[in-house]
């Protein structure tokens, strides 16, 4: 979300919402039902199941970037070989300029940030201040 | 990720007949697709989000 701040102005984004990577009726993962807080989904067989979800999803975190959720016939996620989480620039020309790796481990949204500070400059941050020890 | 053989045997079974590489290469057309809104009314191509601007696409899911 840093980099959606940080270059909305200079380029659009999108999220796109696709199948379910770790669902309760497939591979499920335990760290989802413990450390976040039970994101516990079935893969959705309908669409209103999957918008459900989505606006579950962007509720909890406030999400703020813009939002498409695929329709059941996961027509964008095999067009863009997405599943479970991908990356990619489209540029001015509508042509394929970045294409990330498929995730978790191949996902970097740090070459998104190069790609876009390569184009219009890096923006940095103040460091935080350490927390004092009492 | 895989932390056993359950793991082992659904990361087979449920995820990679969904992973693949994908045959788009970097200058290719960026393809189109129909999308739904959070409203679950609104219908809206990919392609109409680019606004003579890069387009970044974050794909994902919630779980």
């Amino acid at each position: 979300m840093q980099i959606y701040n940080d270059y909305k102005d200079h380029a659009d984004f999108l999220t796109i919402y696709i199948r379910e990577a770790h669902p309760t009726d497939e591979w499920r993962m335990k760290s989802n039902e413990k450390e976040k807080d039970n994101v516990c989904y079935a893969q959705p067989k309908t669409l209103e199941q999957r918008i459900a979800i989505a606006n579950d999803f962007t509720q909890r975190f406030k999400f703020p970037l813009p939002f498409g959720i695929d329709e059941m016939s996961n027509a964008a996620n095999d067009a863009y070989a997405a599943w479970p989480e991908r990356l990619y620039v489209v540029d001015e020309n509508g042509r394929i300029s970045y294409k990330g790796g498929n995730g978790p481990f191949k996902y970097d949204p740090k070459e998104v940030r190069a790609w876009l500070a390569k184009r219009y400059g890096e923006v940095k941050h103040a460091e935080k201040a350490p927390e004092k020890k009492s | 990720m895989a932390g056993g053989p359950k793991d082992a045997i659904e990361m087979v079974r449920f995820a990679l007949p969904h992973m693949h590489l994908g045959t788009l290469k970097v200058g290719d057309s960026a393809p189109d697709a129909r999308l739904v809104a959070l409203d679950g009314a609104t219908r809206f191509q990919i392609r109409e989000r680019a606004q003579g601007r890069p387009l970044v696409l974050v794909f994902g899911s919630f779980t």
